[in-house]
């Protein structure tokens, strides 16, 4: 994967929706745009660790955001990033209670494109705590979930993958993992309260 | 309808798999507690979804800084032509005064002594797969490395794993061509796949064979990879490895 294709933004929009293109989507995100929105997070006051931080965000944001088709492509790709991008950030600067006078700033400059983005991206925080949960479950867990509900690979598929007999183990393994994970998440009563926004 | 959790998750998984996702409980719950465990399980699949997502992004992040690193060396490379000479003449009396062990460290740095010392046996006994034992096993384990060879040519079903040891047997008997491209085959299957089965064995090995070609210049991008990836299996073997080292042998390898 050394250089990803050129992508118009009508390409770019389908590569996300396609399994197999994806990681081509993503590396030409970071190859075209990381550079405008990191320079604007610096210049807000961000470390290159948080600009950093914020556009990997910010892909992932854009992602789920096309995924479930809510781009409509009123702006192009890169204006879309960057007020994705200022409202994690802005949201990031009240989480750490810098100064008001860089919320205010943004305040200022923000647009209706930003308002509209704001909506969109409502619950990515609820999202990043979803999967701190995820991370409280043991690897062959993750893994295994993983492998049937991101990769959509078959019991049969999954048996190639990982060391396990034969389909039905594999079955009998999820179904136990599936159930420690909702373990995990009850255990949680506020996270399942907030995240019960999510499958609404 | 009433039916117990395993059917639930049989027929959530139904759902699912048609792609219809379970967005909301079925109208066939009508008991609430059926509902609520099917949010449950949407909220839970959510989650590995999500999470799916998160390490997709970050593996591709990983690569493309890995890149902007390889590229920024480049062009460090090319500023030191263009160094005045005064500057070179200051860096030649800082070489000379550094005396013979640099000049020692210059001279035995080179890709083939980095790939010998840093190159590790790969022992299936430590790894996964142990429940699908078969004849290409044996033969690895037996160090048969002709037979492993003969055993990949002849099976059928050719996986991540047998693409790996055939690479392995290649680079235990110095045919590094061979080597290279079982290890890429691994990798490309999984960018083609976006599964990670023998993803960091492969980035190791590759690296290796490429040191053991003398290509520095291609084993880079993956070594400083795996040394940003504090998760790779091999993340704490290449910390290890000497930084000046690999730069002197890229250096060489440059002139």
């Amino acid at each position: 994967m050394k250089v990803a294709g050129k992508f118009s933004d009508a390409e770019l929009i389908a590569a996300i929706g396609e399994k197999e293109s994806l990681n081509q989507a993503i590396l030409f995100l970071y190859q075209q745009y990381s550079q405008s929105t990191s320079s604007f997070i610096i210049n807000y006051g961000g470390s290159e660790q948080d600009a950093e931080d914020v556009f990997q965000e910010t892909v992932l944001a854009f992602i789920g955001i096309v995924k479930k088709g809510n781009y409509r492509g009123e702006a192009s790709i890169k204006t879309f990033l960057v007020s994705i991008a200022k409202n994690i950030w802005r949201n990031e600067l009240k989480k750490k209670q810098r100064s008001g006078v860089r919320e205010k700033k943004f305040e200022l400059g923000r647009d209706q494109q930003e308002s509209d983005v704001g909506s969109l991206i409502a619950s990515l925080e609820e999202k990043k705590q979803l999967r701190e949960v995820v991370g409280k479950l043991g690897e062959p867990c993750r893994k295994l979930l993983h492998l049937f509900y991101y990769e959509n690979l078959s019991m049969k598929e999954i048996v190639e993958h990982l060391p396990y007999e034969n389909e039905q183990v594999v079955r009998n393994k999820k179904y136990k993992c599936l159930q420690q994970l909702i373990a995990i998440i009850k255990e949680n009563p506020s996270i399942a309260l907030q995240l019960s926004e999510i499958v609404k | 309808m009433s039916m117990n959790h395993e059917q639930l998750v049989d027929q959530f998984d139904k759902t699912f798999t048609d792609k219809s996702s379970g967005e909301q409980a079925p109208q066939f719950l009508s008991d609430a507690e059926a509902a609520r465990e099917w949010s449950y399980l949407r909220m839970a699949v959510d989650g590995v979804q999500e999470t799916g997502l998160y390490e997709q992004v970050a593996s591709v992040k990983t690569q493309w800084m890995a890149q902007q690193a390889t590229a920024a060396t480049s062009q460090s490379g090319a500023v030191v032509w263009h160094m005045s000479r005064i500057v070179m003449r200051v860096a030649a009396c800082i070489l000379i005064l550094a005396g013979g062990t640099a000049v020692y460290k210059y001279m035995s740095a080179s890709a083939n002594h980095l790939y010998a010392d840093y190159s590790q046996p790969y022992d299936l006994n430590t790894s996964r797969g142990a429940a699908t034992r078969d004849e290409m096993d044996e033969a690895y384990r037996n160090k048969n490395w002709a037979g492993v060879t003969e055993l990949f040519k002849t099976k059928k079903d050719k996986t991540n794993k047998t693409y790996f040891l055939a690479g392995m047997a290649a680079l235990e008997s110095k045919h590094y061509d061979d080597a290279i491209g079982m290890f890429q085959q691994v990798i490309a299957a999984n960018t083609q796949s976006g599964s990670d089965y023998f993803e960091d064995e492969a980035e190791f090995y590759l690296a290796m064979s490429w040191l053991a070609r003398n290509e520095v210049k291609e084993a880079m991008p993956l070594l400083d990879k795996i040394r940003a990836d504090k998760n790779h299996l091999y993340h704490d073997v290449v910390v290890r490895m000497s930084t000046l080292d690999l730069r002197i042998a890229q250096y060489k390898e440059l002139k």
